[in-house]
């Protein structure tokens, strides 16, 4: 898509996990309490930017431009 | 200068040009479908035909009449051709930015070449009634160029008919429906085919509910060689975009169609994964089936004569 970042880049990461265990380094961080509000947050960001959610079942969800 | 020499040879040059502008009429219905501007596209593409038909009808005829200047209008006009193929490619990609699932490079030369190749069809056609027309009536008389010229052109007609376009995918491969599952929570799998990772639980509702898997079995060498190709699996992923349609939109990046491969294993299985607007898996498979061979495609390593010859001495060897 127009805009978004290089295909394969990391957007932004949505995680249930504490700011001790997952950091930002280039990308923002989004840390959320409960399973409910992580999806909440990742399907907005993915509706608003086009960017894909993956999941990896560790309580981290990357937000990755297709 | 031509009141000089002999008198025109209009029947032979009207021939040539009359077949020819027939046999783009006959190929230009048989695949609109490549072509988004259907009115436009349609008048823009008879009118090149038409002066391939000229040039090709007077080519013999103006040899004949000893104006070698005029011959030599066979060679600009493929100039003109080449050029014609490079506008074709650079509006395909520049209209590229706005689709939602891309034709990609491969697919868009292979259009623009297909659309160059049938002006040089239309003028071989040409060339050939007008030469035979022209042939006959200096040898019969006049009432046969009629008769020799249409029967020549009737039969270039159906030559390049069959010669008009490659294989298309279902010449060398099978396609079945398969359901789409999920395994390990989130990856989506056609068939026995990994695809993607699906993050989000609603895109993973949406993939159970509505969508639907595709298998791709070679069953030719190139066939097999043919998938590997990444830029003939975009044209099928395109083709089932453009005919059956998708249900994805700008912010829904997990809705584009993709075709993989069945790895880590390699069994050579390609997978599809679609959420179909017109869900009718006779259309489905027909869209697959129909999308082109690609010329990029045809000559993969995959069924390389070298390839096959160095596999043989390999397993000879041990």
């Amino acid at each position: 898509m127009a805009g978004l970042p290089e295909s394969g880049s990391i957007y932004a990461i949505v995680t249930l996990k504490s700011p001790q265990e997952v950091q930002g380094g280039v990308s923002p961080v989004f840390y959320v309490k409960t399973q409910q509000e992580q999806e909440h947050i990742a399907m907005w960001i993915a509706r608003i930017t086009g960017v894909a959610v993956h999941d990896l079942h560790d309580g981290t969800w990357l937000l990755i431009p297709v | 200068m031509s009141s000089q020499g002999p008198p025109v040879d209009w029947i032979s040059i009207g021939l040539g040009i009359g077949f020819g502008v027939v046999v783009r009429l006959i190929l230009l219905r048989k695949d609109y479908r490549h072509y988004p501007g259907y009115p436009a596209g349609t008048v823009g593409q008879i009118t090149v035909a038409f002066f391939a038909a000229v040039i090709g009808g007077a080519f013999f005829p103006a040899l004949v009449a000893k104006e070698y200047q005029a011959a030599t209008f066979l060679v600009l006009a493929a100039t003109q051709f080449t050029g014609l193929r490079k506008v074709e490619v650079s509006k395909l990609e520049s209209i590229e930015q706005l689709t939602l699932v891309q034709r990609g490079s491969s697919y868009i030369q292979g259009i623009a070449q297909e659309f160059e190749e049938r002006n040089y069809l239309v003028m071989g056609v040409a060339v050939v009634t007008a030469l035979a027309a022209s042939l006959a009536r200096t040898e019969f008389g006049d009432f046969w160029p009629w008769v020799v010229g249409g029967g020549v052109g009737i039969l270039a007609i159906i030559v390049a008919y069959f010669v008009k376009s490659g294989p298309e995918l279902g010449d060398v491969c099978t396609a079945e429906l398969v359901p789409l599952t999920f395994k390990e929570g989130s990856l989506l799998y056609a068939g026995p085919v990994m695809l993607m990772e699906v993050g989000l639980p609603k895109a993973r509702e949406r993939y159970a509910k509505d969508g639907v898997g595709i298998v791709l079995t070679p069953t030719t060498p190139r066939g097999a060689g043919a998938i590997w190709d990444l830029g003939q699996r975009q044209a099928i992923v395109y083709n089932l975009y453009e005919i059956i349609g998708t249900k994805t939109d700008i912010g829904y990046g997990e809705r584009i169609p993709i075709c993989r491969m069945d790895l880590p294993e390699g069994t050579g299985k390609a997978g599809i994964c679609l959420l179909p607007v017109a869900n009718d898996p006779d259309r489905i498979l027909e869209a697959v089936r129909r999308t082109p061979l690609l010329e990029t495609a045809k000559a993969h390593s995959v069924h390389s004569p070298a390839l096959i010859g160095w596999q043989r001495s390999h397993e000879g060897g041990k």
